[in-house]
């Protein structure tokens, strides 16, 4: 994408023993202003693949100098938070996406009540300095484990007063979600980042109560998945395109110097729309319907990409 | 501009008669006039705490709104029965008070009058049952359509013969 | 070579509106193929085309600049409630205003320049006479509000849209050239809601894709599409609002005065994330070509011809073509002579 953002790491702090905080200058061009609860893109190069994560900008979103972004070592990492901990200098050119914001506060909201999960308190960074700004009524109940994470704790309490609330479950202090939920006010908006167990307990104890669902706001970050490397036989010319996980079908296809229209490069248009003759395909786009995706018969190869490791197109 | 045929405009409200008994721990009923079907529901509801607003002014149901919502829970449902245009009218003011449009439950309207926003002039017509209707705003013949904003409480209304005086479509009773 | 404004002309009355050869030239024909198909026809708004497009820069001033500007204030002055804008869309507002005022001074600096000195902006528009100094942010130091002040310096109908809970609505906006539609009746309506009239594009899920792709916009990546209809007279304002004074037009459509009275309407619709509201600004630009104009371009005549002929029922009503649709594909035919 031609719209990348080159920036430098300014400084990179440990914030807690398993996150790091990374903050990011432009190079060339002006950092964005941003909304509260944005997330940017970051693309890691690494010897491997280039790893692509999505990071909440955890900085005020009046400050267009830098972002910060916080970075938890995950267990089970795809390999990007290693390279963030293990690979990134401070100095070091990191390319990203402009912000993005899917998680948007209700401004409309009489109250607005969130819950973070761990490193799941980054978007709510962004949120609290405009929320302050504002005068918004809000409470931040941080749940977090102090042998693992807990970033920014400290400051929060001492920032937020009684509107701050901390669960340390490595100290068996937990959140009464449901309990919690029971005692909101009407005009209560419910904010939650953080695993998908938290996310999936909030849902649940919000349901039995019967809080209604246009009122639960979840972070979902809108990074690419990943994808396995696989080939494109084209059947007219018996020509095998090569994907990469990092590249799209299209992508390749245009590599390869075969042209297929399209217009937003999206999965929404519908305009590179391709026969499929051979091979499972996994479908990422919202443009075929439930039942032609089920069929099988057509791709979208600006975001899906074949289920096994070869597709045969009819172009 | 001929009425719509086929097409199905899909900002017209869909009202359900069926209520299912959502969980909830307070309910507000707010009805502009007290029905049996309407009572039997405030009734029938199982839940720790519960009001009925029977009352046909708006600026008095707005007072008590304001006065029975001050401590109601996040997890309030409010059931509203009337004519549509009081019913869309209360919903708007009880958005005001931080009421989503998932916790109101709308019964099918009393009648099939409706209120018509007029684009020349803006005044609203009410009780219209019929169309063409006559603003009572600018006094321009009405084409009465299905696009419904709620903020208005009303259909979108334009002049049915602006392209040709004479061109007067015969009345046809409103559903 | 670029277009320079040209005297203002009449949207209205005596319809003294026309159009250039140069502007005839870089009018942004609407159809890519023979056959009309609805379609979610979105792609990036980047530059396209030779210098002195239509696309060549994010906003197109042209030779009726100070046309449209002067009917703008026509309109407002008339009926001041085409333009509004929620409280809650204040920044959203400032936002706009900051993504106008930036890229005009950028891509037109003979006519616009805008000077930054922290909190403290100074804009001048040589083309309308205005130098104002003004604090970012603080409606009270401009003469107007931002979104009507920035408004009535930049061609094209204006609406901003508040991102809530996966959906968009329609809180502000400024619409004086609209294909009939009402602000003030659509006003704070959901994307859906407010396309509710729209026949044939509901059952083929067109508006919920289309959602899901403008909700995941990213700022700095704007789209545009186009829509299409026609108007009889050079007329800007179709708005509801003033139906009562143009619809009788519609009838004086004659196989004779076709294709000098009924003109191609085309909206360059531009749509863009602004970065401190995370609202979406959607720009409706309008641009008007008489039949008569684009048969001086034979390809547009005949495609045109094309698409018009094979224009679906529910659609020809819907843009109320109906008194005079046949007269137009009669008029275009002639240079179809295959079809």
């Amino acid at each position: 994408m031609s719209n990348q953002i080159k920036v430098e790491v300014a400084s990179i702090c440990q914030v807690a023993p398993t996150i790091r905080e990374f903050t990011l200058e432009a190079i060339d061009d002006e950092l964005y202003p941003f909304s509260p609860g944005a997330h940017v893109v970051v693309e890691m190069p690494s010897a491997k693949k280039i790893y692509k994560n999505a990071y909440s900008l955890l900085s005020d979103p009046a400050d267009t100098n830098r972002y910060r972004i916080a970075v938890r070592l995950q267990e089970a990492s795809r390999g990007g938070s290693i390279y963030m901990h293990e690979q990134v200098k401070v100095g070091d050119q990191l390319l990203i996406s402009p912000p993005s914001n899917l998680f948007s506060p209700f401004w409309l909201a009489k109250k607005h009540l969130m819950l973070a999960g761990g490193v799941g308190v980054t978007p709510f960074m962004s949120y609290i300095p405009e929320m302050l700004r504002r005068n918004a009524d809000f409470e931040l109940h941080y749940m977090y484990r102090s042998l693992q994470t807990g970033a920014y704790k400290n400051e929060l309490s001492e920032q937020l007063g009684d509107k701050y609330f901390g669960y340390d479950s490595d100290r068996h202090t937990r959140c009464d979600v449901t309990e919690l939920l029971s005692q909101q006010p009407l005009g209560t908006h419910i904010y939650i980042c953080g695993p998908e167990s938290l996310i999936q307990a909030v849902e649940e104890a919000a349901q039995t109560l019967g809080l209604p669902a246009s009122v639960i706001h979840s972070e979902e970050f809108a990074a690419p998945k990943p994808g396995m490397p696989f080939i494109a036989e084209i059947k007219s010319s018996g020509q095998q395109v090569e994907v990469s996980a990092e590249d799209s079908l299209l992508e390749a296809l245009e590599a390869s110097d075969i042209s297929v229209p399209n217009l937003c490069r999206g999965g929404v248009c519908g305009q590179c729309v391709c026969t499929v003759e051979e091979g499972d395909i996994d479908h990422r786009d919202q443009y075929l319907s439930d039942d032609e995706k089920a069929a099988g018969k057509t791709i979208m190869p600006c975001v899906s990409r074949a289920a096994g490791e070869r597709l045969v197109l009819d172009i | 501009m001929e009425p719509e045929s086929v097409s199905v405009v899909t900002s017209k409200p869909i009202y359900r008669s069926e209520i299912s008994d959502a969980p909830c721990a307070y309910s507000l009923f707010i009805c502009e006039q007290l029905s049996t079907a309407f009572s039997d529901l405030y009734q029938s509801k199982t839940v720790a705490k519960k009001d009925l607003v029977d009352d046909g002014d708006l600026d008095s149901v707005k007072d008590q709104s304001v006065r029975l919502l001050a401590d109601a829970p996040a997890a309030t449902l409010v059931y509203l029965s009337g004519t549509e245009k009081y019913m869309w009218l209360v919903g708007e003011q009880l958005k005001a008070l931080g009421v989503t449009e998932d916790q109101m439950v709308m019964l099918p309207p009393l009648n099939t009058e409706r209120s018509v926003f007029c684009c020349h002039c803006y005044t609203v017509t009410d009780h219209v049952v019929t169309a063409p209707a006559t603003c009572a705003g600018c006094g321009k013949l009405l084409a009465v359509t299905d696009h419904f904003a709620k903020s208005h409480a009303a259909y979108f209304g334009y002049q049915v013969n602006a392209e040709n005086a004479t061109e007067i479509p015969e009345s046809v009773e409103l559903s | 070579m670029r277009v320079a404004p040209k005297e203002v002309e009449t949207f209205r009355d005596d319809f003294t509106y026309s159009n250039s050869p140069e502007a005839i030239k870089r009018f942004p024909f609407p159809f890519p193929e023979d056959e009309y198909r609805y379609s979610v026809n979105m792609e990036p708004h980047t530059p396209k085309g030779r210098e002195g497009s239509a696309y060549e820069h994010f906003l197109d001033i042209d030779e009726h600049y100070l046309s449209e500007m002067t009917e703008r204030k026509l309109v407002l002055d008339a009926m001041p409630h085409r333009c509004l804008a929620m409280d809650h869309m204040e920044l959203a507002c400032w936002d706009m205003l900051e993504r106008l005022m930036t890229s005009l001074a950028e891509d037109y600096s003979d006519y616009f320049k805008l000077t930054i000195e922290g909190d403290q902006w100074t804009w001048e528009n040589k083309l309308l006479n205005i130098h104002d100094t003004f604090t970012f942010g603080d409606s009270s130091t401009l003469p107007k509000p931002p979104l009507e002040y920035i408004g009535c310096q930049v061609q094209g109908d204006f609406a901003l849209l508040d991102q809530r809970d996966g959906d968009l609505f329609l809180d502000a906006g400024m619409v004086t050239c609209p294909a009939d539609w009402s602000l003030a009746f659509d006003a704070g309506m959901s994307f859906k809601e407010w396309h509710g009239p729209v026949p044939m594009a509901h059952n083929e899920g067109i508006f919920e894709r289309a959602l899901k792709y403008l909700t995941a916009m990213q700022v700095g990546s704007p789209i545009r599409r186009l829509n299409w209809t026609l108007t009889v007279n050079a007329r800007m304002d179709t708005s509801p609002e003033t139906y009562h004074e143009w619809g009788h037009e519609r009838t004086s459509v004659t196989p004779e005065n076709v294709g000098e009275k009924v003109y191609l309407r085309v909206e360059v619709q531009v749509m863009d994330r602004m970065p401190r509201s995370n609202a979406l600004m959607f720009i409706i630009r309008t641009y008007l070509i008489s039949l008569e104009d684009i048969a001086t371009n034979p390809e547009w005549a005949k495609r045109m011809h094309r698409t018009m002929k094979t224009l679906p029922a529910p659609l020809i009503e819907y843009k109320g073509l109906n008194r005079y649709h046949s007269m137009v594909v009669d008029y275009l035919s002639q240079f179809d002579p295959a079809n």
